[in-house]
């Protein structure tokens, strides 16, 4: 080895210089301390690839537009490590300042120590759509997922007075809205309702639409068909709209509003999804991370009043077309969903 | 009386030798199984059937590709970055590229379709002929070389997707991927053209040789490089005919598409025989082991655990395997 560095010297400084480069050589254990800018750099990092993040990543580019912020959003593939790399390489990059969170897995300890690493070395963290531990990040912005799971447990019970039993379908059990979501729509729902079985995909949307079909066969007595994750909603319209007697007697609940599901809805494939406003989100969550990078106290004030530590975004139902059960707030037809889209250049929400 | 007696029993014998015997020993008890339990009705019910045929379609035209490379001695772990890149590709070509020859009016469907088809599928040809360039001009291992293009391609995909899922509007395309009809013809045609090549040409029983043994077809005098790109070739084209079908299946080109199905085609050739030393295995007894893999999924969620069904999968998934790969390993030793 010695004798390697002797004759190639030149080529063993380069391959250091390299090696320092990556691993961020002269940061410390925290990783590179971030360089301020009068245009901050910024990263979202989502928990999946998922068309609903088409809608936060407008929010954010307005957002970034308008506010002189350089924003850019990291895709994870939908898997726990993924997202630790992608922090991981956040970490490394001197001139990011603020970071914004899909936490992918709740419980997930290296996704929270890779956000703790983060706010060690400097940079400002948040979570964004669903939530992360505590210590691991400033503040949260999105929906208040309990919230929404109980609107969605609501609607249930109101299309459905005498209750069912539920299929539920979500790419991980462990993500933190997904256990918000299932946990508060049953509490939503009332006792009417009862769990067969949550189906999980991975994030693999060929997995989705195999589990509705196994669904379907296995559990022809189930009432209800409830997609998490905004890509179930156009997976089960699709199957189960094969089948005019089932779909007579199951009510199919959704989140959030994928492009394929506008139409899917408008056709009165899906009874009501419970829309959040990634828009919101990702337009609140540049502006949040600027004022917060240039501790400009006064907009963080206004957006965390009182020293709070979450921005609530709020949710509204999506049906086919008015329905007078439901008494919920924030209801809207499909076609004055399909209006704000147009207004703000968004296919989905 | 006692010859025909003999040749009987030594029919019965070859029968019992034969390595997809086991597999189908295999597969039939599977399903003896699942129709004597509380699964039977859903399991057996037309639509859960049909949905099965068209999994086994779906992840069938990407084992058939990872069977001849395996056999050919090689390895292909580049098969899932192909099926994201192929239907990023397809969703590009038909929304974004190739109507702009259409200089703004609304190109046939048919046209569309045809030329998307033609140019994906020849994008998969070309991933697999730049493998063989890796394995055979630049001396990588291809488990090296596959590995590589497993990350790169999956960058490439995410590039040109920027990212998000590109929806299909084409109904022709989806019907492709969608229709169970149209993606088990497709796979039908692929696996009796591809068994025949492997069972009964020059081509297949060279591919066989280089498997079992490298040098002793170099010095045979066998085109090993060219050999190899052929191999390669098949599995990126099979590979791009996959995404092609699981866009139009999910609706979607998405760059985050088939993140592991390269286990899942690997999976379905080793259960089906196909040796990682090379130079054994079939294009049927491949199908076979797909056939079997997915009743093993299919049935396990039909089954009520009390848990969810996806959490048992692997387990009651991994426990085949590797019975049926000991049986396989067991049978070739007797014979």
């Amino acid at each position: 080895m010695i004798s390697l560095v002797r004759r190639f010297p030149a080529a063993t400084f380069a391959v250091c210089l390299g090696f320092a480069a990556m691993t961020g050589c002269g940061g410390g254990a925290g990783g590179s301390k971030p360089q301020a800018s009068s245009k901050p750099r910024i990263i979202f990092v989502t928990n999946s690839n998922a068309d609903w993040w088409t809608a936060v990543e407008k929010g954010m580019k307005d957002a970034a537009a308008e506010l002189n912020v350089d924003a850019e959003m990291r895709r994870n593939e939908g898997s726990v490590q993924g997202q630790i790399r992608i922090l991981k390489d956040v970490l490394s990059l001197p001139d990011v300042e603020g970071v914004a969170v899909s936490v992918i897995e709740a419980k997930a300890e290296g996704v929270a120590s890779a956000m703790r690493e983060l706010r060690k070395a400097g940079k400002i963290v948040i979570a964004i759509d669903s939530d992360g531990a505590a210590d691991s990040r400033e503040a949260y912005i999105g929906t208040d997922n309990r919230a929404a799971g109980r609107i969605a447990g609501k609607v249930a019970a109101a299309l459905r007075p005498k209750g069912g039993p539920v299929v539920v379908f979500v790419g991980s059990k462990e993500a933190a809205n997904a256990i918000d979501r299932r946990e508060s729509f049953f509490a939503g729902a009332g006792d009417a309702f009862t769990e067969l079985e949550t189906f999980t995909d991975g994030g693999d949307k060929n997995r989705a639409a195999v589990n509705v079909r196994t669904a379907i066969t296995k559990y022809p007595e189930m009432g209800v068909m409830l997609g998490i994750w905004s890509y179930n909603a156009p997976a089960i319209a699709q199957e189960i709209n094969k089948f005019a007697e089932l779909r007579a007697k199951v009510t199919v609940i959704t989140f959030d509003l994928d492009e394929r599901a506008v139409d899917q809805l408008a056709n009165g494939w899906i009874d009501a999804t419970v829309c959040q406003n990634p828009y919101d989100i990702g337009f609140k969550g540049v502006k949040l991370l600027k004022a917060k990078i240039q501790k400009d106290q006064k907009t963080i004030n206004e957006m965390l009043p009182g020293g709070a530590t979450t921005i609530e975004t709020g949710v509204r139902v999506i049906l086919p077309k008015a329905d007078s059960r439901v008494k919920v707030d924030n209801v809207m037809t499909i076609e004055e969903m399909k209006k704000w889209l147009t207004s703000k250049g968004l296919k989905s929400s | 009386m006692s010859d025909r007696s003999s040749s009987s029993h030594a029919w019965w014998k070859a029968l019992f030798r034969l390595q997809e015997t086991g597999l189908f020993l295999g597969v039939a008890a599977v399903l003896g199984v699942i129709y004597l339990s509380s699964a039977r009705d859903s399991f057996y019910s037309p639509y859960s059937l049909q949905d099965m045929l068209h999994q086994i379609a779906l992840f069938g035209v990407l084992s058939l590709g990872a069977a001849i490379v395996i056999i050919a001695g090689g390895i292909d772990l580049s098969v899932g970055s192909v099926v994201a890149l192929s239907s990023v590709v397809a969703a590009r070509l038909m929304r974004d590229w190739l109507p702009a020859l259409w200089l703004g009016a609304a190109p046939p469907q048919t046209a569309l379709v045809g030329l998307t088809l033609v140019v994906t599928l020849s994008a998969g040809f070309l991933i697999g002929v730049f493998h063989a360039f890796l394995i055979n001009q630049i001396r990588l291992p291809p488990f090296i070389a596959t590995l590589a293009t497993l990350a790169g391609l999956r960058s490439v995909a995410r590039l040109i997707s920027l990212s998000q899922p590109i929806g299909i509007t084409s109904d022709l395309f989806i019907k492709l991927g969608n229709d169970t009809t149209f993606t088990v013809a497709i796979f039908s045609v692929l696996a009796i053209i591809l068994s025949v090549v492997m069972g009964m040409t020059v081509l297949g029983r060279h591919l066989y040789a280089l498997g079992g043994n490298e040098a002793a077809a170099r010095l045979s005098g066998l085109r090993v490089p060219r050999l190899k790109l052929i191999a390669y070739g098949l599995s990126g084209l099979s590979a791009a005919l996959g995404g092609i079908l699981f866009a139009g299946s999910t609706g979607q080109g998405d760059g985050n598409l088939g993140i592991g199905y390269e286990l899942w085609a690997i999976t379905a050739a080793v259960v089906g025989g196909c040796s990682l030393s090379g130079g054994a295995g079939s294009i049927r007894g491949t199908v076979l082991g797909l056939v079997l893999v997915q009743i093993v999924i299919k049935g396990t969620g039909q089954f009520k655990w009390g848990v969810s069904s996806t959490e048992v999968e692997g387990l009651v998934l991994g426990t085949v395997v590797v019975l049926a790969v000991a049986f396989n390993q067991r049978n070739n030793k007797s014979s």
